[in-house]
């Protein structure tokens, strides 16, 4: 018989190490443990046994995978780290001691550390830190809102403001946006980025509150990665769609405009009319742009067939948005989410400005008779309003890009109820939004038909003749029965009674009914307010909904009749 | 050894009991020493200085002047021999032109006289400057690290680079660029590790980093699909309300149930005081009825008689003994026959029984398996953010009047905290340790005191 093993020296035991430990191990604060972890990617485990992960003790506690502490223990940002505060400490005593030159030599020697490693150990491949850029972009977006602060360095967030708005410049060379919705949180965006689908999610232009119970140094940690990560991928992409980074813009002298450069230097003017997005980038060398053309897939099944062919309209459509807005021009009123719309009408392939004393980058004027819509957000006299032009409201370039078709206007005009705002990202085997003929107001327009309200009229008109059938094979029988009734005599007999069904699922009901209503007695006031406020919201709409549907079933029973008539 | 030189001095007295080695203290030996030195300095390097050529001893220096470095300012260091004029120096001080007479009256900088027009030009020629300065020093940068082997992508080919992402990471090794000072600053100490196993493997996609958003939450949405969010959302309201119903009804009755610290300390000390009797109404009751039993064995032990048991009473007990214990025994055979008997109905039960608890297992697995699974990954459970929905009256169609609902930062922190990166954590306050002491300065005493 061999030694006796040891408790807890294999297994679970030896796999998992609690945060404390690590910490000890690393030598490092848990301030540093924590950046530390989230930069390299190590995340905290549930172990499959916490007691014997726990060496028998039931503490809770957060534990690590050993190997991942092992492989954060070779970390050269570790000793950074520990440089940083030694630099700390020597700065304070300079600051304390009153000592100016030596306060200078060492800030310029400040200990900085760089993640490029990270990144590139994070991510193997460059198709691997495409496929992450969702959270990437969403948290840069996120941070480029942000004011500078205590806790926010200027730095990171001007970096994340920079790549940003180069990424955005990149989806409009690559004609890569998919899709887009404009939510009450933020507008989600979906690119289709080499390939990979990415979606992010982008804070409205206006200012919103911080909310407490966010640990806002652990995000900025997240963002610190982010950025770097951003920059190269950033650099890669431009490489690869053969154009100029840091971006450039193209035909630099043509559009440089002698009124922006009085009130800024140069460089800033540069960099203004870069951030506007409403001018292409320079390309490194001059090439002509090939036709993308699918590549040809001998088909092998049947099944396969039908995927290629799917394959095929996807992308078919999917060009179709990069040159939705081909040869538009478009003017944004003031009032419009400049940036948004720029980006979004870019990326269709239209042409966009504003008014020059609003901000950078415009290109032509409001007086430019071959724009072709102005965007517009407030109500507008019909006096104001040039001919040759739409003057619409910006959700029509929404629902248009998610349609990837340009959509009647008329629905869309200044002043109209707009239709409501629905959203791409959902799955249309299952769902499928009934696109209702939109009623105007007597203004002599007519809303093109959507294609399916022909289809639906038949189909209703069968439906109602069928009924018609039913009714009449009824008719005869309840006839006969009557008759039966008559002719049968009363006749003086005891019979057996019939037992009274009791109905369970409606007694459940009632059961249920009581049950809620008795809950809604218990409910406190405090809540009781927001309770009412959500059933009478609902109570409201749907009161609205049975409107609008008799009003439609109407309007549909009068179409049949006419037809009828007409017939 | 110079012995006219010795003879000169004085002799020293020698005292009578020296020791061997103080014949040192008498003789002058620092000249012997130091020739001996010359002498091993010489074998050292070679033989002596004089007798080597000039091409061994000397180099030709090949490089090339450093013009740069003259340029560069030495530090004025004040030497204290140095007492030429200082005239120079102090004449032009204020204080000495006063006392000479020669005052020259000093215009005042009119930059308050200064036009509005010519500030605003000269800050923007400062500005100018500045920026062109920093230009250049941008420009500078790459133009030295050129001579370094270049990435082999198009854009490094011009001047502009940027000062962070000027490379492919990805590159294949040999296309990729020198790191940088910094980075090989940071080349680790110890020997490079492999990846752990938990970075190693594939990824098993859980939940998506961004969330798709309901089709109800648009700013615009169609009634149906607001419905549905508002459904989801007041039933998520519910479920919280009716927990903390239930939680404040339990928390009335365990406060009824509680008595205070006095009340309990009360009672204790009034134990068995004459005055209060505690003890409620049955006890007294119990205590008051005499046990009757207990009586009679009281007189039995007080010498009272009883019969004794005859021959024949216990043989009838004897008797009714073993009947019982016959019976028994069949009893039990017939137990354990009806077990063996039902050994293919247990044997049914047992694999049943294996069956139910191996799919109870892997529907452990599963759920412990399941990619989407939010971990407890510390001391506090996660919790869900509230859906965010717009009341009816407040809705807009109009994207200008729109006001965003809910937080992007919260929905990216409660993401991380979903997709098990983030652990659930509780802000923690700021704790002083010790109390802060107050001064009251004399002179700045508040009225009222």
């Amino acid at each position: 018989m061999g030694k006796m093993k040891k408790q807890h020296s294999s297994g679970i035991a030896t796999q998992y190490i609690s945060r404390s430990q690590a910490v000890k191990k690393l030598q490092i604060s848990l301030k540093d443990f924590r950046r530390l972890c989230i930069l390299k990617g190590i995340y905290p485990n549930e172990p499959k046994n916490k007691k014997k992960a726990n060496k028998g003790s039931t503490a809770v506690r957060t534990f690590y995978y050993a190997k991942d502490i092992q492989f954060l223990a070779h970390e050269p940002i570790i000793q950074k780290f520990r440089d940083f505060k030694v630099f700390m400490k020597k700065l304070k005593r300079a600051d304390v001691y009153n000592d100016p030159a030596s306060t200078a030599r060492l800030k310029r020697n400040k200990p900085v550390y760089k993640l490029d490693h990270v990144v590139k150990e994070r991510y193997p491949t460059f198709a691997d830190a495409v496929r992450d850029l969702d959270d990437c972009l969403s948290m840069c977006y996120l941070f480029a809102t942000f004011s500078k602060s205590k806790s926010t360095p200027e730095r990171i967030l001007r970096l994340c403001r920079r790549l940003t708005v180069e990424f955005m410049h990149y989806v409009i060379a690559a004609k890569a946006l998919r899709k887009v919705f404009v939510s009450i949180k933020g507008i989600y965006y979906q690119a289709d980025v080499q390939g990979q689908t990415v979606t992010w999610i982008v804070p409205h232009s206006l200012p919103s509150h911080q909310p407490a119970d966010v640990d806002f140094k652990v995000m900025l940690t997240f963002t610190e990665f982010y950025v770097t990560m951003l920059g190269f991928v950033n650099f890669n992409l431009y490489t690869q769609m053969n154009l100029l980074y840091p971006p450039k813009l193209a035909g630099e002298d043509e559009v440089n405009r002698a009124d922006d450069r009085d009130f800024v230097s140069t460089e800033e003017n540069l960099r203004e009319r870069v951030f506007a997005l409403n001018q292409s980038l320079a390309t490194a060398m001059s090439s002509v742009e090939e036709e993308v053309q699918m590549d040809e897939f001998p088909a092998a099944t049947e099944t396969d067939a039908s995927a290629v062919e799917k394959a095929r309209q996807e992308f078919e459509q999917n060009k179709k948005i990069g040159t939705l807005f081909e040869g538009k021009k478009f003017f944004l009123n003031r009032e419009v989410p400049r940036e948004m719309m720029v980006f979004l009408i870019r990326a269709c392939g239209g042409e966009c400005s504003w008014d020059r004393t609003t901000a950078f980058g415009a290109t032509f004027d409001e007086e430019d008779k071959s724009i072709a819509y102005q965007l517009v957000d407030r109500p507008m006299e019909k006096k104001q309003q040039v001919i040759n032009r739409y003057y619409l409201q910006p959700q029509w370039v929404f629902d248009s890009i998610n349609a990837r078709r340009l959509l009647p206007v008329e629905p869309y005009f200044v002043g109209q109820k707009l239709p409501p705002h629905l959203s791409p990202f959902v799955d249309n085997s299952q769902y499928q939004p009934i696109t209702a003929p939109v009623i105007l107001p007597a203004t002599g327009f007519r809303a093109p038909d959507i294609g399916q309200d022909k289809d639906e009229e038949v189909s209703e008109s069968e439906d109602e003749e069928g009924n018609d059938a039913d009714s009449k094979a009824q008719q005869p029988s309840r006839k006969k029965l009557r008759k039966a009734v008559a002719q049968e005599k009363p006749e003086m007999a005891v019979r057996r009674g019939i037992a009274k069904v009791e109905d369970k699922k409606k007694a459940a009901e009632q059961e249920a009914a009581e049950e809620r209503r008795l809950a809604i007695l218990t409910i406190p006031k405090k809540r009781k307010r927001l309770f009412d406020q959500i059933m009478y919201s609902k109570k409201a709409q749907q009161k609205e909904a049975r409107k609008l549907n008799s009003k439609r079933k109407a309007i549909e029973s009068e179409v049949v009749e006419t037809k009828k008539a007409k017939v | 050894m110079d012995i006219g030189s010795a003879t000169n001095l004085r002799k020293p007295r020698l005292s009578k009991n020296r020791g061997k080695k103080a014949w040192r203290k008498f003789s002058n030996v620092a000249d012997v020493e130091k020739s001996m030195d010359d002498q091993r300095e010489d074998e050292r390097l070679g033989g002596p200085l004089y007798e080597k050529a000039d091409e061994e001893i000397f180099t030709v220096d090949s490089t090339p002047q450093k013009l740069a470095q003259t340029a560069e300012k030495k530090p004025i260091i004040p030497s204290a021999v140095d007492i030429t004029d200082h005239s120079s120096v102090w004449k032009d001080l204020k204080c000495y032109k006063n006392l000479s007479g020669d005052r020259e009256t000093e215009l005042r900088k009119p930059h308050l006289q200064k036009s509005l027009a010519s500030r605003s030009t000269q800050i923007k020629k400062d500005i100018a400057n500045k920026t062109q300065k920093k230009s250049r020093k941008q420009l500078q940068v790459p133009e030295v690290t050129t001579t370094v082997p270049a990435v082999s992508s198009l854009s490094v080919k011009t001047a502009r680079r940027d000062p962070f992402f000027n490379r492919d990471i990805w590159a294949t090794s040999s296309t990729a660029a020198k790191p940088d000072s910094i980075e090989q600053n940071q080349t680790p100490i110890t020997a490079p590790s492999r990846l752990p196993p938990s970075l190693r493997k594939k990824v098993i996609r859980g939940l998506p980093p961004v969330e798709l958003p309901h089709p109800g939450s648009s700013y615009n949405p169609s009634t149906e699909d607001y419905e549905k969010l508002v459904a989801t959302a007041a039933a998520a309201a519910a479920r919280i309300v009716a927990e903390e119903t239930k939680l404040a009804v339990f928390n009335k009755q365990v406060k009824a149930g509680n008595k205070t610290a006095a009340e309990v300390w009360m009672s204790e000390m009034e134990q068995g005081l004459p005055g209060l009797d505690t003890r409620t109404e049955e006890d007294k009751l119990i205590k008051e009825e005499p046990d009757v039993e207990e009586l009679e064995e009281v007189k039995l032990s007080n010498g009272g008689s009883k019969d004794r048991k005859t021959g024949k009473v216990k043989r009838r007990i004897e008797a009714e003994k073993a009947k019982t214990k016959e019976l028994q025994l069949a009893k039990e055979k017939k137990i354990w026959q009806n077990e063996v008997f039902s050994a293919k109905k247990l044997l049914k039960e047992i694999k049943a029984d294996a069956v139910e608890k191996s799919k109870k297992q892997l529907a452990r697995k599963l759920k412990r398996e399941d990619p989407m699974r939010i971990k407890k990954l510390g001391r506090l459970r996660y919790e869900p953010e509230t859906i965010d929905v717009k009341m009816k009256d407040e809705m807009e169609d109009n994207l200008r009047l729109l006001k965003p609902e809910g937080s992007i930062l919260l929905d990216r922190f409660k993401s991380l905290q979903k997709r098990n990166i983030l652990e659930p954590r509780k802000r923690q306050k700021n704790k002083r340790k010790y109390k802060l002491k107050k001064y009251q300065i004399e002179g700045r005493k508040m009225e009222s005191e």
